[in-house]
């Protein structure tokens, strides 16, 4: 899963995905852009993955962790934004990409 | 439209078939165990339906015990030439790599009793050689148990071959011939096969029904408990409405074996010539030890799961063998077992024909793959970092 993200003001203005995987995987990248889309960074680094959950109207429980992925990959792509940018950040809030070898993040130009 | 090329997985029962069970249920229900004309019409129909797919083997039909399908028929094979090993002494089984679960499975139950398992290697083509089974024959060995045709790559095996073998070792030989059977021409006798298991629903029979077909002399073990039906092999009421539309399934299907391999061929080999244009990609196991329904293939930087949800959309009923598909971590055991390393076995597909389907859906097949696996590498970031030289491709 890569993520992109375009961010002016703060507020992240546009999101791009890109997946490897299931239907699951697709669906959870896809859902997890669309909620993070026009919110500003603060609240993009609070979604969850049951949130993803809910907004796809449930996962199979053996898919679950595909949700788990996509806030994964959210989260890697903020703290790249604020790395990058030189912006200090809470890093307990940006949970570390254990479960899945293919997560990275780049920021949209 | 919706196109069914998912066959290896079941097919749709034939209308003969459905026509010789109905009265069986609503006419002729009794119970063949009882005494009254009612239950003695039963009992007739079975032992004619026994009669019917005895003959189509090859065999005697008091070889024929009737189960719930191919699992139990290989459950039953297996558990019954062990327990026969056993009390000789003789406790090593050879198989291959690629059996199906029902298989594999039944052998680690074994291996924790004490039994000795070699799997042979099936290579890159998906084929086991007699002289393979030769060689890993030991004093102790007590069974062969080989499929017939693979049910996710559709590669046949040297059947008579490995059955000459055993023989000439002594030893008993097993064969899987679920997706095999109604589709190539089948003789235990001529074949030198001392087991087989079969099951009517790959060959447009009615699920949960089986054979397992046991040469005289081989002691089955039991693994349903209760009455005496099947000589006290196999208890519970027969379910002679599913084994009458088997026997009807089974004759319909044996008598079309030479025209339908014609046609199907032709087929298969249109879709594999098709897919092979898909750059990246490659057929997996033996194109000429073939099942004539079978094609698999392999894309790179795509998962199989995403591929079927995208044709499953676009009217089109396949099947993968990738992790997401399975339930589990790993993609296909048999995939692996040719040397698909995950990531590309992770991007399988399986389309199984029947003599239904016809040359334009076929071309909508190849269309809809070509698009779909378009789609699925645009948004794979494995497929960038492969076109982007960070990753090496490893399919052509
Ligand atoms: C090779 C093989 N063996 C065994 C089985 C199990 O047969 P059944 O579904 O009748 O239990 C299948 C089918 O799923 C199969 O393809």
């Amino acid at each position: 899963m890569k993520i992109y993200l375009k961010i002016e003001n703060d507020i992240i203005i546009d999101v791009k995905f890109e997946t490897f995987g299931c239907g699951s995987a697709i669906a959870s990248s896809s859902m997890a852009t669309e909620l993070i889309k026009g919110k500003p960074v603060s609240e993009a680094l609070a979604l969850t993955n049951k949130a993803v959950v809910e907004a796809l109207d449930g996962l199979p429980v053996h898919k679950l962790h595909c949700s788990v992925l996509a806030e994964e990959a959210i989260k890697a792509a903020l703290q790249d934004y604020y790395d990058r940018n030189g912006i200090e950040y809470d890093h307990e809030m940006s949970s570390d990409c254990l479960s899945c070898g293919h997560c990275c993040s780049q920021k949209l130009e | 439209m919706r196109i069914y090329v998912d066959n290896a997985a079941t097919t749709k029962i034939s209308e003969g078939a459905i026509k010789t069970m109905i009265p069986y249920m609503n006419e002729i229900y009794g119970n063949p165990s009882s005494l009254h004309c009612e239950g003695q019409r039963a009992n007739e129909a079975l032992a004619n339906a026994r009669e019917r797919i005895a003959r189509l083997l090859g065999c005697e039909p008091r070889e024929i015990t009737f189960t719930s399908g191919g699992s139990e028929a290989d459950n039953q094979a297996i558990l019954s030439a062990a327990r026969l090993g056993e009390r000789k002494g003789k406790k090593h089984i050879v198989s291959t790599a690629f059996e199906h679960h029902a298989v594999l499975h039944t052998l680690e139950k074994l291996e924790k009793q004490g039994f000795e398992v070699t799997l042979l290697d099936v290579h890159e083509n998906g084929l086991v050689s007699a002289e393979q089974v030769y060689n890993a024959i030991r004093e102790d060995t007590c069974l062969v148990t080989v499929m017939y045709a693979n049910n996710e790559i559709g590669t046949i095996q040297p059947i008579s071959e490995i059955g000459a073998v055993c023989h000439e070792k002594g030893v008993i030989f097993h064969t899987d011939a679920v997706q095999a059977v109604g589709h190539l021409h089948i003789n235990v006798q001529e074949q030198h096969i001392d087991m087989l298991s079969l099951s009517a629903h790959k060959f447009h029979g009615p699920k949960g029904i089986g054979v397992l077909y046991a040469r005289k002399g081989i002691p089955l073990t039991t693994l349903i408990e209760g009455g005496a039906q099947e000589r006290g092999k196999r208890a519970g009421t027969e379910n002679i409405p599913a084994i009458m539309g088997m026997a009807t399934a089974l004759e319909e299907s044996c008598a079309k074996i030479h025209e339908n391999t014609l046609k199907l061929t032709a087929l298969r080999d249109k879709l594999i010539l098709g897919l092979s244009q898909i750059p990246h990609s490659a057929l997996n196991g033996d194109h000429e030890h073939r099942l004539p329904s079978n094609v698999s293939f392999c894309f790179e930087g795509i998962e199989g799961e995403s591929l079927l949800l995208l044709l499953d959309d676009k009217g089109i009923c396949a099947s993968s063998g990738s992790a997401c598909t399975s339930g589990s971590l790993d993609p296909s055991h048999v995939l692996l077992a040719i040397g698909r390393v995950h990531d590309v076995a992770h991007g399988s597909l399986r389309l199984s024909l029947s003599e239904e389907n016809t040359e334009a859906e076929l071309e909508y097949i190849l269309e809809s793959v070509k698009e779909v696996v378009g789609y699925l590498r645009s948004i794979s970031p494995i497929w960038r970092d492969l076109c982007e030289g960070k990753k090496n491709f490893i399919l052509k």
